[in-house]
């Protein structure tokens, strides 16, 4: 079982759209996939047509048994989600009460064994006691990042913040929401992609298909599957693929 | 979990949407042409250890899953080409899974389904789909030249059509909408819920059951049955279970059937022998004859198969640097064994051997006469077989204790075709005693056949060796290296041998315990008025 999280301090990144594709992605291409929504705006819950979930984190942070009828089946083969659920506001409180408040997810999502081959964590945008757990559950971290000089600094930050405490979880920056028509995107990506390797080569384009997903309710490959933006996640789950397969 | 239901008639789409409780709707998505190749080994070996390997193809591509009996799926894996060996499924779960219950047995694809699905969703209010419904519309048939034991099963490549059924699976985490919907479906008119999976349903159509071919004996004698009738029994069994491996025996699907079949071989000229004094000697004497014939022409690919299988087990046996020189011996095997193979399957298509089976059948089956006129064919079975039985246990036991460990070779040898006449006889009346009683006896022997049989093997082996040796460097297909290491091979198996034979007085002690021998007499020694005068 690989483990990725998609995380960004900040908020409407595209964040919630990269995991829903991927995982979808990833469960056509024949991996019994789980993604946890883990973020309360539950978004990635909302566009699988489930009903997040108002009380039960407790449970949910109780053991196997409880995680697992947490999980319910998308419309989609190989796919199933853990919805989110509004208490999530009050996990830091949560893994706060515990021994080892950094490892609980982890644990919890080993206790799953071989029932999924890809777990995706949909993260709040935060730094707090849950992040710290994604960080330290993940197998590698996925973090879109718009092209700018500001998004760019929040991505240091939270380079360094893994430096202090000590957290070695590979991190897979990659641009998103680029737009070609900002010359301060193509700047940034230009001065980037000279200076370090750090950045994955595939880059997700601002698109307005993207937005329809809410509306739609639905991954957008089920929609808009020649869209531009579909091609970009085709390439970007290429890469990420083959990187957690390394 | 899925449910499923028996249709009487295949409803609309809009006549179950009205069935379903509020807020339920159904969306129809494309029917799908769905086809599936159950495999397993001849004998049942997969399902009757967890469930058989299912090939699903889709277009072109085909996906192998092993599925229990339920319908759960337990593994499953891609594959390129149908699978006829364990071998040739890719690595991993599923490989290691089947390999482990089929072992040196090849798939054979024992039946195949078509079905037309028409796919539902159940959606709930948020056009979310909570239950998945699939109404198949299937035909079953068994594959063309697979090989079916006879008398079992309908004939290959003749299509059967299944009861339309309707299936219910669940989206995982929405249990609740899926027992709402199965209870509405229950109320329809024509539909049936039925706990019976696809594969029980399929096997059954095609008249085949799991199991329904196996190389043990299980006669099935009732205790108050003459003699005549159980050996006649007895016979009848073992004819069926050769004739069910001739097939394949002749096309060599694996080397399986040769071994059954001479095994079913051997115990009739066992029971012709040692059920004495039932049928009349005339055409008793024939038929000894016509079953040491069918022994013998079998023997040779027999004897290269056992080779075959146990190579990697004897290369292993030679010093590293060595193991490479025994690969020309293996394709010389190789070689031998398609060349007596294509003699045996000649054989076994021929007249004289065809013959044999029918006017054996014939001879099985023709009407008792009133008035036997031989020695045991009038007494009760179970009076025949408890002298026969004792009989043959007095002489192991003589015989066993009068070998020393200088005794000759070839009585061991003489012991162990007693241990086996001894068994055999257990194994065809042990439905006249109680089964725990007759378990562990069978068991005790087994045991030491083992040793005798091991002995005996590599004895004949290492000799076969010698002469395979010869053969090879007159052929010219065996440089120094392979005659060497076909030499050290040769050294190491008869080492191996006097280990075995100095195994044996332990193992015979175990046979000879004073718990077994009161258990035989027990259950065998003829009481002193029912002998006969």
């Amino acid at each position: 079982m690989r483990i990725l999280g998609v995380y960004n301090n900040k908020g409407g990144v595209g964040k919630t759209a990269t995991a829903v594709n991927l995982a979808y992605l990833a469960a056509r291409a024949g991996r019994r996939t789980l993604v946890w929504d883990l973020d309360p705006q539950a978004a990635a819950t909302f566009y699988f047509r489930i009903k997040p979930k108002v009380k039960g984190t407790k449970k949910v942070l109780g053991g196997k048994r409880d995680l697992d009828e947490a999980i319910k089946g998308t419309d989609f083969d190989n796919l199933d989600l853990v919805p989110a659920d509004f208490d999530y506001r009050n996990m830091d409180l949560l893994f706060g009460d515990t021994k080892k408040p950094a490892n609980q997810l982890r644990k919890r999502l080993k206790q799953l064994g071989d029932d999924y081959d890809l777990v995706i964590l949909d993260c709040p945008p935060s730094v707090s006691v849950v992040s710290e757990n994604i960080f330290r559950a993940a197998d590698a971290l996925l973090v879109p990042t718009i092209p700018t000089t500001l998004s760019l600094r929040t991505l240091e930050q939270l380079l360094d913040f893994m430096d202090d405490n000590d957290i070695r979880v590979p991190t897979w920056p990659f641009f998103a929401m680029v737009d070609r028509r900002k010359r301060m995107h193509q700047e940034t990506m230009a001065a980037e992609s000279d200076k370090r390797v750090l950045m994955l080569d595939q880059h997700i384009p601002y698109a307005s298909t993207v937005e329809k997903m809410g509306e739609a309710r639905a991954p957008l490959f089920e929609f808009a599957r020649s869209s531009t933006a579909a091609r970009a996640f085709r390439d970007l789950w290429r890469e990420v693929s083959d990187r957690l397969e390394d | 979990m899925t449910r499923s239901f028996w249709l009487e008639d295949v409803p609309s789409t809009e006549a179950i949407g009205k069935h379903l409780p509020s807020p339920f709707n159904l969306r129809a998505e494309p029917v799908r042409e769905a086809s599936s190749t159950y495999m397993d080994s001849y004998d049942w070996r997969l399902t009757t250890k967890g469930g058989p390997l299912r090939i699903d193809r889709d277009g072109t591509e085909l996906l192998a899953v092993r599925e229990t009996a339920g319908g759960e799926t337990t593994a499953w894996t891609p594959v390129a080409t149908m699978p006829h060996w364990p071998q040739d499924l890719p690595e991993g779960p599923l490989r290691d899974e089947v390999l482990k219950a089929s072992q040196i047995r090849a798939l054979l694809p024992v039946a195949e389904v078509t079905r037309t699905i028409r796919r539902l969703a159940v959606l709930n209010e948020d056009d979310k789909t909570v239950v998945k419904m699939h109404l198949a519309e299937a035909d079953a048939r068994i594959p063309e030249g697979t090989p079916v034991p006879p008398d079992k099963g309908r004939r290959p490549g003749a299509e059967h059509g299944l009861k339309p059924r309707l299936t219910l699976q669940a989206v995982k985490g929405y249990d609740r909408e899926r027992e709402a919907v199965a209870g509405a479906l229950a109320e329809m008119e024509g539909v049936r819920p039925t706990d019976s999976s696809l594969l029980e349903e399929t096997v059954t159509a095609l008249g085949r059951r799991p199991g329904d071919y196996s190389s043990k004996i299980d006669v099935g004698l009732q205790p108050e049955i003459t003699a005549v009738e159980a050996a006649r029994r007895i016979h009848r069994h073992l004819l069926d279970t050769l004739e069910a491996n001739v097939e394949g025996a002749r096309a060599d699907l694996d080397s399986e059937f040769l071994h059954d079949l001479r095994v079913a071989t051997r115990r009739t000229r066992s029971a012709l022998t040692q059920i004495k004094g039932v049928f009349p000697p005339d055409p008793l004497t024939d038929f000894k004859e016509r079953f040491r014939w069918l022994g013998q022409i079998t023997g040779p690919t027999r004897d290269l198969d056992v080779f075959l299988l146990g190579f990697d087990d004897y290369r292993a046996r030679v010093p590293a640097t060595m193991q490479g020189g025994l690969e020309p011996f293996r394709a010389f095997l190789e070689r031998r064994q398609r060349e007596e193979q294509q003699i045996l399957a000649k054989r076994l298509a021929s007249p004289h051997f065809r013959k044999l089976l029918k006017d054996w059948r014939a001879f099985l089956e023709r009407p008792l006469p009133t008035h036997p006129d031989t020695l045991n064919a009038r007494r009760p079975a179970k009076v025949v077989a408890d002298e026969r039985i004792w009989k043959m246990f007095r002489r192991v036991i003589k015989e066993g204790r009068a070998i020393t460990e200088d005794s000759p070779h070839e009585e061991i040898h003489e012991l162990r075709k007693s241990c086996k006449k001894l068994r055999y006889l257990m194994e065809f009346f042990q439905d006249l005693y109680p089964r725990g009683d007759m378990q562990p006896l069978i068991k005790a022997i087994k045991a030491l056949l083992d040793n005798l049989g091991e002995f005996q093997d590599l004895e004949v082996h290492a000799h076969k060796i010698r002469e395979d040796a010869e053969a090879m460097a007159a052929e010219g297909s065996a440089g120094a290296d392979t005659l060497m290491a076909m030499g050290a091979l040769v050294d190491d198996l008869l080492e191996h041998q006097a280990r075995v034979r100095g195994q044996f007085a332990s193992r015979f002690a175990d046979f000879d315990a004073p718990a077994n021998c009161k258990a035989y007499k027990a259950l065998f020694k003829p009481a002193r008025e029912e002998k006969r005068a």
